[in-house]
């Protein structure tokens, strides 16, 4: 009786462990819920919540648990975070290789409790090395969310790296060196390598060192989809994993002792490699196939991959926020899943067949960094990695064996970087993907998910490709949510009005300033709402923060017509004129109660009536209806200039000159019974916004959004239902 | 989880299609290997035959009394060596628990048909060997697709079907009888049974229920010999 009930409650421990796959997927979904909240993701989440009732109690109710113990552990780390002194004399030790930029040295600082992201402007000083002590004067500031919507959140990345504040400083003292083991081998590895010719290859693949290999060859790489390779992943370890089993086969050593050693040897790669997250996920995986080869359990890969991610994904609770963890775990359990999918005889075949998989698999995570995706990277890939596997890879080894053969091996470097960026100039397959947001990211595996499960019944689901191809190509482009987005582009102006269904596309000024580029953030944008022309781009006015970096927008999109006010005769305004002309844009100038027709809106403008004696009140003024709203666009102007005939009310004024006191008076707001105000401004030295204004607006009943405390402001319509959205720092 | 015929520990691989199937496996992929799936034979029961239709079916479709009947069989298996020793241990040896492990493959079966508002009639048996066994196969077959179950049916001599000769199963008659009158006006009836071999007993419940007015009948089977 009792041996029956033993034997039962093991099959019970068996059984859950051979389903622990959804505890994985459970845990996951409340981590993304954590960090961004969607009711796709709650929807789904008690989908599988209650698929798992019906399946097993136990097994719902061990979820459950997890879910639990990683709230737990949630809750536990994000205090630590938060809750930190802003003390201004800083010790700390230096934890990873710095990396030497353009303006400043950038390196994470450990502390007794906490990690930050240092930035050193000194850059002529004295260099620091890993495990330094150092001290230093600093104050420290939170990094920010992406203000910009869809672009990268280096917030989020930071945490799951339990980096919480950014400091700066020109001036650190060293005080000592840590005497741990792991910093001297690495310090070592990375004094040894790095006078050799092509020590940037050595030194990503034997400690990780991410920035030393050169930017376009790493542009290109990304471009190809090959950057993992360049960058030591699980791929470098199941390789030297079969490299060292074969060699010590071959010498003739037991089984057991070759086993032994090549696990240390993976052990030690990953320490000085510093516990990177796709390095840990490999060799606990070896371990853990390799504990149930020993003892013949009856586990999956998947289980072990599942248990070691949900071990993962509790201790470190932010972990999901960082994209190559997700790509990292995400693909290997996907390969693991499409086995059946995936199995052929020959070799070329199941290779192309992993390369396709993987690739469709991480798409929406990859579209997300740069929002264009170029497809023959899934022709080229298979053929890619053979050539890495059998050719640059043993020599980057042989290298690191045999140092002073790297210099007659960097030639053929040199030509494999000329091949790398021969081909990733082919760019008649490069599309621009857009965003992928959470729907379009739940939608998109869906799909997926159902098509490979009919691949394994041998049949296709023609009409879900199908579908799949349009969500992946189209699906901005389909939209129907029209939207005016007043980009933060910190101090200046820039204004994004789009109607797929009414056929415009336009912008408003470029943003621009003399230390940072906001253009590009502009410009990255419209990118991920898959815009690729653009039929109007005003330039209100030439000042710097309305136009100055206008060559990102020429540069990436196909403008049609570009629009100056009729007495603008700046340098800048000549710059533009000349480069519109090179490319063959339309040069349009108009002045007040001309009309400006695009698709089937209509902006009237309203300003400059005749030469004034400022740049500023030269500016533009705008008027559109969109969607039954009216909308204000001042640029810089004065608001006395102003006249709008038989029009009494208007829903949206974009307040002029980034709430100048000066430029919007009394009378005006009085006049016009306005409902939103809208304020572009950012960190400037003028006082904009003035308090003056503010309070005129509070006792005119205005509603007033500022770029610089709400980020992106967007007024979306989604049927002509207006939805206000921002994007908070 | 262990299998149930040899055992072994079961080793589940995720696949995708796979993935939120309620249904344990109680079966290793070993042991269901030994099983031949029915595919093709003849349109009618499933046997292994060259021809469209089998010789058995063709004397149904030939007799008077039954030619009107057109019952359709459809079988999970083949009745090979390896089911042979399934059977006896099924029905034996009462090894009931072998024949609630096809659950998953019964289910899986039967996924694509529109069985939803049909009414299920599993052969019976003669009372004495129900005593002797415990549980009617054909009835835990029933049970396991969970649809409504007619028990109306009563077997009234104990002749063995299957230590007769084929011919002699088919001509003897009147072996089946019901318990009481029954209006199955504008039903749709599947009979339940664990081997079909001529179709004898399946055609034979057939006519019974056609006479009571059943709209359209046809068979379902574990095993097909």
């Amino acid at each position: 009786m009792e041996s029956g009930l033993r034997h039962l409650k093991k099959s019970k421990f068996l059984f859950i462990v051979n389903n622990c796959i959804y505890c994985l997927m459970a845990v996951a979904l409340v981590a993304f819920l954590v960090s961004s909240p969607h009711i796709l993701i709650i929807i789904l989440l008690l989908v599988l919540l209650y698929r798992l009732y019906i399946k097993d109690s136990t097994l719902f109710m061990i979820t459950l648990i997890m879910m639990l113990i990683y709230f737990i552990s949630y809750q536990c780390q994000v205090k630590s975070i938060t809750s930190n002194d802003n003390s201004d004399i800083i010790t700390c030790t230096i934890d990873n290789i710095p990396v030497e930029g353009p303006k400043s040295i950038r390196f994470y600082c450990k502390e007794t409790n906490n990690r930050f992201l240092v930035y050193y402007t000194n850059i002529n000083a004295k260099q620091l090395k890993l495990g330094d002590v150092i001290y230093f004067k600093s104050s420290s500031y939170l990094v920010k969310n992406n203000t910009v919507p869809n672009q990268f959140n280096y917030r989020k990345y930071l945490e799951a790296e339990k980096i919480s504040f950014q400091l700066s400083t020109s001036e650190i003292t060293v005080l000592t060196a840590t005497n741990r083991i792991d910093y001297k081998l690495i310090n070592y590895l990375y004094n040894y390598y790095q006078d050799s010719k092509f020590s940037s290859y050595l030194l990503s693949v034997i400690i990780g060192h991410k920035k030393a290999l050169d930017e376009d060859f790493r542009n290109n790489t990304q471009i190809l989809n090959i950057s993992h390779l360049f960058v030591v992943s699980g791929f470098h370890v199941g390789f030297l994993y079969f490299v060292f089993m074969f060699l010590f086969k071959h010498l003739h050593f037991s089984k057991e002792l070759s086993r032994k050693i090549t696990l240390f040897i993976l052990v030690m790669f990953l320490i000085v490699n510093a516990f990177a997250v796709s390095i840990l996920r490999a060799i606990l995986l070896i371990f853990g196939i390799e504990i149930k080869n020993q003892y013949r359990l009856p586990i999956d890969n998947t289980d072990i991959l599942s248990i070691i991610a949900c071990i993962c994904i509790i201790i470190n609770p932010f972990s999901l926020q960082n994209p190559g963890f997700i790509l990292s775990y995400l693909i290997t359990l996907i390969l693991f899943l499409s086995r059946k999918i995936i199995q052929s005889n020959q070799i070329l075949v199941s290779s192309f067949k992993i390369n396709f998989v993987a690739q469709v698999f991480s798409l929406p995570i990859i579209a997300n960094f740069s929002f264009s995706y170029n497809f023959f990277s899934i022709i080229l890939a298979p053929f890619l990695n053979l050539l890495y596997t059998l050719v640059i890879f043993p020599l980057i080894i042989l290298g690191l064996l045999i140092k002073s053969l790297s210099n007659d091996l960097a030639l053929i470097f040199v030509y494999y970087e000329k091949i790398i960026s021969y081909l990733s100039n082919i760019d008649f397959l490069l599309f621009n993907v857009g965003a992928f947001t959470i729907t379009r990211t739940v939608i998109y595996y869906y799909l997926l998910v159902i098509i490979f499960r009919k691949l394994e019944q041998r049949s296709i689901a023609y009409f879900k490709i199908i579908l799949l191809i349009i969500i992946t190509l189209f699906y901005h482009k389909l939209s129907i949510i029209d939207e005016v987005s007043f980009i933060d582009v910190g101090q200046g102006d820039s204004i994004y009005i789009k109607s797929n269904i009414q056929g415009c596309k336009a912008l408003i000024d470029t943003g621009g300033s003399f230390t940072q580029s906001p253009g590009e953030n502009v410009a990255n944008y419209l990118k991920s709402t898959q815009t690729t022309q653009l039929d109007y781009l005003f330039i209100t006015h030439t000042d710097i923060d309305h136009a100055g970096d206008y060559q990102y927008i020429l540069k990436h999109f196909k403008v049609n017509t570009v629009v100056f006010n009729a007495y603008d005769d700046s340098e800048l305004q000549r710059q533009i004129e000349k480069e519109a002309i090179l490319k063959r844009i339309n040069i349009l100038k108009v002045k007040a109660y001309n009309k400006v027709d695009c698709g089937d809106l209509s902006f009237y403008i309203f300003n400059p009536l005749k030469k004034n004696n400022t740049v500023n009140d030269n500016s533009l003024v705008l008027f559109l209806i969109f969607n039954g709203d009216k909308y204000l666009f001042m640029g810089d102007a004065t608001s006395d200039l102003i006249n709008l005939p038989n029009i009494e009310s208007i829903d949206f004024l974009k307040l002029s000159h980034h709430g100048s006191k000066y430029q919007t008076s009394e009378e005006f707001l009085a006049k016009y019974h306005f409902k939103y105000a809208i304020i572009s401004v950012g960190k400037n030295y003028y006082n904009h916004p003035a308090e003056e204004l503010l309070l005129l607006l509070e006792k005119n009943q205005l509603i007033y959004y500022r770029t610089d405390t709400h980020g992106t402001i967007s007024i979306k319509y989604y049927l002509k239902k207006r939805i206000i959205r921002f994007c908070q720092p | 989880m262990k299998c149930i015929i040899c055992r072994d520990n079961i080793y589940i691989r995720h696949i995708f299609s796979a993935l939120f199937t309620t249904d344990k496996q109680m079966i290793c992929d070993k042991c269901l290997e030994g099983l031949e799936k029915v595919e093709g034979g003849c349109v009618r029961c499933g046997k292994k035959t060259n021809d469209i239709i089998c010789n058995d079916c063709l004397f149904w479709e030939q007799n008077k009394d039954y030619n009107l009947l057109k019952v359709i069989n459809y079988s999970l298996y083949y009745y090979n060596e390896y089911a042979k020793t399934l059977v006896k241990k099924i029905k034996f040896n009462g090894d009931i628990a072998i024949l609630l492990a096809f659950r998953q493959q019964i289910k899986k079966f039967l996924k694509p048909f529109p069985i939803k508002d049909k009414i299920l009639v599993p052969v019976p048996l003669f009372k004495t060997s129900l005593q002797k066994r415990g549980f009617n196969q054909s009835e835990v077959i029933a049970r396991i697709i969970n649809l409504p179950i007619l028990d109306n049916i009563y077997k009234s001599n104990d002749v063995k079907q299957s230590k007769k000769k084929r011919i002699a199963r088919i001509v003897f008659d009147d072996q089946y009888r019901l318990k009481s009158k029954l209006n199955l006006h504008n039903k749709d009836i599947i009979i339940i049974d664990d081997i079909y071999t001529t179709g004898a007993t399946v055609h034979k419940i057939a006519k019974l229920l056609s006479d009571c007015n059943a709209r359209n009948i046809c068979s379902f089977t574990l095993f097909r010999s």
